[in-house]
């Protein structure tokens, strides 16, 4: 009994701690009153990982009521890889040696049932995940379950979009060109249409030198107060954002109130 | 030539098998997170390691650990600047599926690329970083841009390039993982690995695999 409750008080404690640590400094933003946006990460993550159960669940019960065994298999939080030979566990579909077992027409008939293709791997073939209809199995329970993280896909393009537009903002260019400066000082080159930064000339490029290069980026942000600056427009960027898509933001929010609870 | 070049790497890239699966994404998350969301997807082709690796190490191998080491395990690695990463291990349909699902901000394929029936010393102008975006998007296009930016000089190769898909005919089909997925995505094609200083650089270099990490973080701005 002690073993099973500290084997459940240790899952727990895994579960947890593999869920994203709090946000370091958001700026406040209207955008926060909609869920999934990452104004409060933990409780969005652990949302999706119930709404990600339900849908597999839906999909093992969809391919059993079409007569097909399957298993679904749960994800993996922060494995500890090494650089080695193969692919790790998490390629090996649980599913392989049945799927194996069919013969070419069923197998087809098992893609067609589970994803709604011939073959999931065909990249020309595939279905559209925009589509109101398709998708098999999986389609049925992403329309079932759309998720916390529905508007923020939906509206992705257009944050992205507006986001590049405010780091052009003068505030944003100012703090940048400063940080810049702080990094060419420093000896690293500064590529000027991407801002990236790489080691500059007689630098060694080397594993160890990544440390030097985060320490050089840390202390230059600071210097240069990138963050306010970037907290600042995108706080700005983001008021616009809800104003302007206002009515998709509400009926997502609509939708997610009324899809079936996950526990 | 660099078309035809492009071409025949593309007819090297694709993958038709009939398998399905059900495997599970990876989850990586950072100790201090940005609340930015990463969806990395490495090659999974059917036929990795035959299609013509010169270091006998398939595609998809190398694909995958290049993908971890841009993801985490070091402080400029993308969960060391405080992303948060999904790496797919499925299906090319179920990544697109998780990566929607998920929320991604930024969806990154990786690859490495082949000219195909060449001999591992054959020495080409193409070879290099190559960077796809989908053709429409503004910020597939930046992201790209900047990834080869920070990649493209460490790479062997001096043909970097970025490419809109499918019009450049980079490769020959329209990249549902550019096409379909709702971030804006970027397609890798990390050198060449039918080339011999390819696959090395591709598998034995450990230096250059967090400058994806770097190529995103500068283009969303560094968020923290």
């Amino acid at each position: 009994m002690t073993k099973i409750a500290i084997m459940l008080a240790a899952a727990s404690g895994l579960a947890i701690t593999a869920l994203p640590a709090p946000v370091s400094a958001q700026p406040a933003s209207p955008l926060a009153q909609y869920k999934g946006f990452g104004h409060n990460e933990r409780a969005d993550e652990a949302q999706f990982k119930r709404e990600q159960q339900a849908r597999k669940n839906q999909v093992a019960q969809c391919m059993r009521d079409a007569g097909f065994k399957y298993v679904p298999k749960p994800e993996v939080d922060n494995p500890q890889r090494t650089r080695g030979a193969g692919l790790p566990d998490t390629f090996k579909d649980p599913n392989a040696d049945y799927v194996a077992g069919l013969d070419d027409g069923r197998k087809r008939e098992y893609n067609m049932t589970l994803y709604g293709v011939p073959d999931p791997n065909d990249p020309e073939n595939l279905w559209d995940p925009r589509s109101a209809t398709g998708g098999g199995c999986w389609g049925d329970a992403m329309r079932t379950y759309p998720g916390v993280y529905a508007a923020r896909s939906a509206l992705a393009e257009k944050y992205a979009e507006m986001q590049m537009a405010a780091l052009e903002k003068p505030e944003f260019k100012q703090a940048e060109a400063s940080f810049a400066a702080c990094m060419t000082e420093k000896g690293f080159a500064v590529d000027a249409e991407s801002r990236t930064i790489s080691p500059g000339e007689g630098m060694e490029d080397s594993p160890s030198q990544k440390g030097v290069t985060m320490r050089a980026l840390a202390d230059c942000r600071n210097q240069a107060r990138l963050g306010e600056a970037r907290g600042k427009v995108i706080g700005d960027m983001e008021a616009d954002f809800v104003r302007q898509n206002k009515a998709e933001l509400d009926r997502h929010a609509a939708r997610l109130a009324a899809q079936p609870a996950v526990n | 030539m660099k078309n035809k070049l492009a071409l025949l790497a593309a007819t090297g890239a694709i993958s038709v098998c009939l398998p399905s699966a059900a495997q599970a994404d990876e989850n990586y998350y950072p100790s201090a997170s940005n609340g930015k969301r990463i969806y990395m997807s490495p090659a999974r082709h059917n036929d990795s390691g035959s299609r013509g690796e010169c270091n006998g190490v398939g595609e998809n191998t190398m694909a995958y650990y290049n993908s971890l080491d841009a993801s985490t395990g070091s402080t400029a690695s993308l969960t060391g600047r405080g992303y948060t990463v999904r790496l797919g291990t499925t299906t090319y349909q179920e990544a697109v599926t998780n990566s929607n699902a998920w929320g991604a901000d930024r969806h990154i394929v990786l690859h490495s690329n082949a000219i195909g029936g060449v001999s591992c010393s054959y020495e080409s102008g193409a070879h290099g970083t190559w960077v796809m975006h989908y053709e429409t998007s503004t910020t597939g296009k930046a992201v790209a841009t900047s990834i080869k930016n920070a990649m493209g000089p460490k790479s062997p190769g001096t043909g970097d390039r970025v490419c809109a898909n499918p019009r450049d005919k980079c490769i020959s089909f329209t990249a549902y993982e550019l096409r379909y997925t709702s971030a804006p995505a970027a397609y890798i094609e990390a050198e060449f690995h039918d080339w011999g200083t390819g696959a090395n650089w591709l598998w034995d270099d450990l230096t250059w695999q967090t400058s994806i990490a770097e190529g995103v973080d500068a283009q969303m701005g560094r968020p923290r």
